[in-house]
């Protein structure tokens, strides 16, 4: 009975440890896109609103460029390319070029299109 | 048997304690370890972050950068950094632990541009607070225009998501939660609704 509670403490500690959210992916604000994405065999896109709120004010981009409801913009890598969506900043004078899938295609599959995190 | 089977429990929770207490230990003494510059830099008053635009257009031509690199504590963020953790450990968060993006551009820890014209001035601050009433004891909310309108321009919420007239807008926390009015953002990009005292601030006489 006595090897029995030794474990048991080593568990709750473990669990004490990884309950704390440290290991979490993403980050608040984070927007997944994946109306099209995994239909055309690629991983979901998550855009990073924290990293784009350092260098942009919501204006820039809001409703502009895009509508500000999750599902509401009809986005493709051939709109990105001709200069349409995220490709007027990622085109390799404001930002980097989409050259690189996995920069943004970086989410797992089975994501839902919308926030990341927070209400869905 | 009733003393014991307490110590019992107690001695569980202290182990289970220790072990956390350790490993947590552990990996943080592992973290600082492995970036021996970081609590220098955090020292240091934060710099205001590089500009993606204005460095590109100084003619530099670095090329991408490999996204299975580990990220590198400071700056060139746009080029290096992408671990919210390593780029946002200097700015200010509000009581729940989430970013305060308002405190953030407030004390110059970041300087987001208006627009992708560089050349455009930026729009002066709309500093117009407007009270609205809470349902029961929780006190009244203080809408403040001047950090939404520092983000967003008039256009993004009027009149599409609140209608310019005193009273003609049915706000409710359960239209708020399911995305309606402040929900639109709130909860989603902005700072969460479950951060109640950010908005409810005035309390009633």
């Amino acid at each position: 009975m006595r090897k029995f509670w030794l474990p048991l403490g080593f568990i709750i500690g473990f669990g004490l440890l990884f309950s704390s959210g440290s290991t979490l992916a993403g980050f608040y604000g984070d927007m997944v896109l994946n109306s099209k994405a995994e239909k055309r065999g690629m991983p979901p896109v998550i855009f990073p609103h924290w990293y784009h709120r350092i260098e942009f004010k919501c204006k820039v981009c809001h409703p502009a460029i895009f509508e500000m409801r999750s599902g509401s913009n009809d986005i493709d890598m051939n709109k990105i390319i001709s200069g349409q969506f995220c490709g007027k900043c990622h085109n390799g004078t404001i930002a980097w070029k989409p050259v690189q899938c996995a920069r943004c295609h970086s989410g797992q599959p089975g994501l839902t299109t919308g926030p990341l995190m927070g209400v869905k | 048997m009733r003393g014991s089977h307490v110590r019992r429990v107690a001695g569980v929770l202290t182990v289970g304690v220790i072990c956390a207490v350790s490993i947590y230990a552990c990996t943080f003494f592992e973290k600082t370890s492995a970036s021996p510059k970081a609590p220098e830099a955090a020292a240091t008053p934060p710099a205001p972050p590089p500009r993606i635009v204005a460095s590109v257009n100084q003619g530099q031509t670095e090329e991408y950068e490999d996204p299975t690199d580990i990220p590198t504590p400071g700056p060139p963020y746009g080029k290096e950094n992408r671990d919210p953790n390593v780029v946002m450990r200097n700015f200010p968060v509000d009581s729940e632990g989430n970013i305060d993006w308002v405190k953030a551009f407030k004390e110059n820890i970041i300087h987001p541009h208006e627009s992708l014209d560089l050349n455009k001035p930026p729009m002066p601050p709309f500093n117009f607070d407007i009270e609205i009433p809470a349902v029961g004891a929780m006190p009244n909310v203080i809408y403040p225009h001047y950090p939404h309108t520092f983000w967003l321009d008039c256009g993004n919420c009027h009149p599409s998501i609140f209608v310019m007239k005193r009273g003609a807008n049915p706000i409710s926390m359960v239209k708020i939660v399911n995305g309606e009015f402040c929900g639109r953002c709130h909860g989603r990009v902005a700072f969460p609704i479950s951060n109640c005292t950010r908005c409810h601030v005035k309390p009633k006489q």
